[in-house]
């Protein structure tokens, strides 16, 4: 627990660190660097693994909202 | 309660026919400045006992001012052998889920930095299964949008019905009453935090943390076991769950060969000393001619939990007994394949409206070592922007 609260905090004192412009960021407006336009098919993916495996989250869910438990 | 739910739903159901019928009258008000994105996908889910074919229609508005509206549908529609899931005395089905959802978020200018607020809400129905959630999101945006830091709190609220397809409706021992009485609640709270940030002009990294807290009914209403004594007893969990998943991802644009590698990681641990792992890697790679090439490898990994045992093990002094292949020890490995086209060579054409679209083809297969077995997911997308 400890050494994911000093990596978080690396995390968050590096946000005051990295400087990227916004006109290099060429790149990193590409299509397969955006995984948001995803969305819908890992919405329908954990759903899918949220009712076969125990493990939930890392997309905003914990469990329920559907009978396929 | 159900009384308020009810009320509820029809509110849903109407505001989301609202925003739909209303979106293209906001977008003549704006002399064209109202951007948005209509999203229509076709998702199959099938392993030996199961198919899912779930169609779905999303629609995002960005409007002039920064507010941001979004509906969304989906249609769930379940074949099942409810055997194959635990239950004793039950026949295949098909029954549907109608899951509708609306969200809205406004972003605030504060100078070098920008803060979005958002609300969502979701309402799920099913024959046996009722579910209504709601969430508030905020994200801030630092150092010309390199970081964002993000929060969410969601609640959610299920009511777990049962229904009997087959038979006389009496449920099995040791519960006793009629199929029709039966009446369960689940909860959640819900919270997550998070940080996306740029590294370098081709390197961004994600990291988040998420906790729930579930409660109530936890079991499935169907999964019963056959004791050795030939008794009869319900699937039954703990009523109370508390979950932690810590996950990240980085995501590097490779100039030279056009390609973008993301590789994730997420650990799991709750309540019941499930622990998993989900390591992940996604290929992206630009072939030109408009199309992009995805290639995904997904493992996973659990333990069980504390109460699990093969079912030949549990006898009649077990209070806690679950046949749910997911509180089983098991692995899985996902590969897949997926085609994105881009559309852009229909510009100058009779079809030039959809030039900024994107279709998509995907493809995956499971090999898991439970008793679901081995799964495929097969989907196609139309992503419209305009």
């Amino acid at each position: 627990m400890t050494r994911l609260r000093l990596a978080l905090l690396a995390l968050l004192l590096a946000t005051g660190c990295v400087h990227v412009a916004p006109y290099e960021r060429e790149d990193l407006s590409r299509s397969s660097m955006d995984a948001s336009r995803e969305a819908s098919e890992v919405g329908f993916e954990s759903h899918v693994h949220d009712a076969r495996e125990g493990a939930t989250g890392g997309h905003g869910s914990t469990g329920g909202g559907c009978g396929c438990n | 309660m159900r009384r308020a739910l009810v009320r509820v739903e029809r509110f849903v159901w109407f505001a989301l026919l609202l925003g739909l019928c209303a979106s293209p009258a906001w977008a003549d008000r704006a002399s064209g400045t109202t951007t948005g994105l209509l999203e229509l996908r076709g998702d199959y889910y099938w392993e030996t006992s199961t198919r899912v074919l779930a169609p779905s229609a999303r629609l995002r508005l960005d409007l002039p001012d920064g507010l941001s509206l979004d509906g969304e549908y989906l249609l769930d529609s379940v074949t099942s052998a409810s055997v194959a899931a635990g239950a004793l005395t039950d026949s295949g089905f098909t029954e549907r889920r109608n899951d509708a959802s609306l969200g809205a978020a406004y972003e605030f200018d504060l100078g070098e930095a920008a803060l979005a607020l958002s609300l969502h809400g979701t309402f799920s129905k099913e024959p046996d299964y009722r579910s209504l959630s709601g969430s508030f999101g905020a994200a801030l945006s630092l150092n010309d949008r390199a970081s964002v830091l993000r929060l969410s709190l969601g609640y959610l609220h299920d009511d777990v019905g049962q229904v009997f397809r087959t038979g006389t409706g009496a449920r099995p021992d040791p519960m006793g009453g009629v199929a029709g009485s039966f009446s369960e609640n689940l909860e959640a709270f819900t919270s997550s935090a998070g940080l996306d940030q740029v590294l370098t002009p081709t390197l961004t990294a994600s990291v988040s943390y998420d906790f729930g807290r579930v409660s109530g009914f936890l079991a499935s209403p169907y999964r019963r076991l056959l004791l050795a004594d030939g008794t009869r007893r319900a699937e039954n969990h703990p009523d109370l769950r508390l979950r932690h998943t810590v996950s990240g991802r980085l995501a590097w644009y490779v100039r030279a060969t056009h390609s973008a590698i993301h590789v994730a990681y997420r650990a799991y641990v709750d309540s019941w000393r499930i622990a998993a792992i989900t390591p992940e890697v996604r290929l992206y790679q630009e072939l030109g001619g408009h199309r992009t090439l995805r290639l995904r490898y997904r493992y996973y990994a659990q333990n069980r939990a504390s109460f699990y045992k093969p079912a030949d093990q549990y006898t009649a002094d077990d209070t806690l007994i679950s046949v749910d292949p997911k509180m089983s020890a098991f692995h899985s490995h996902l590969l897949g394949l997926k085609m994105m086209l881009d559309l852009s060579f229909l510009e100058h054409s009779v079809l030039e409206s959809f030039a900024a679209a994107t279709v998509d083809m995907n493809f995956e297969y499971i090999w898991n070592t439970n008793r679901y077995g081995d799964g495929v997911i097969a989907s196609v997308g139309l992503r419209l922007p305009f």
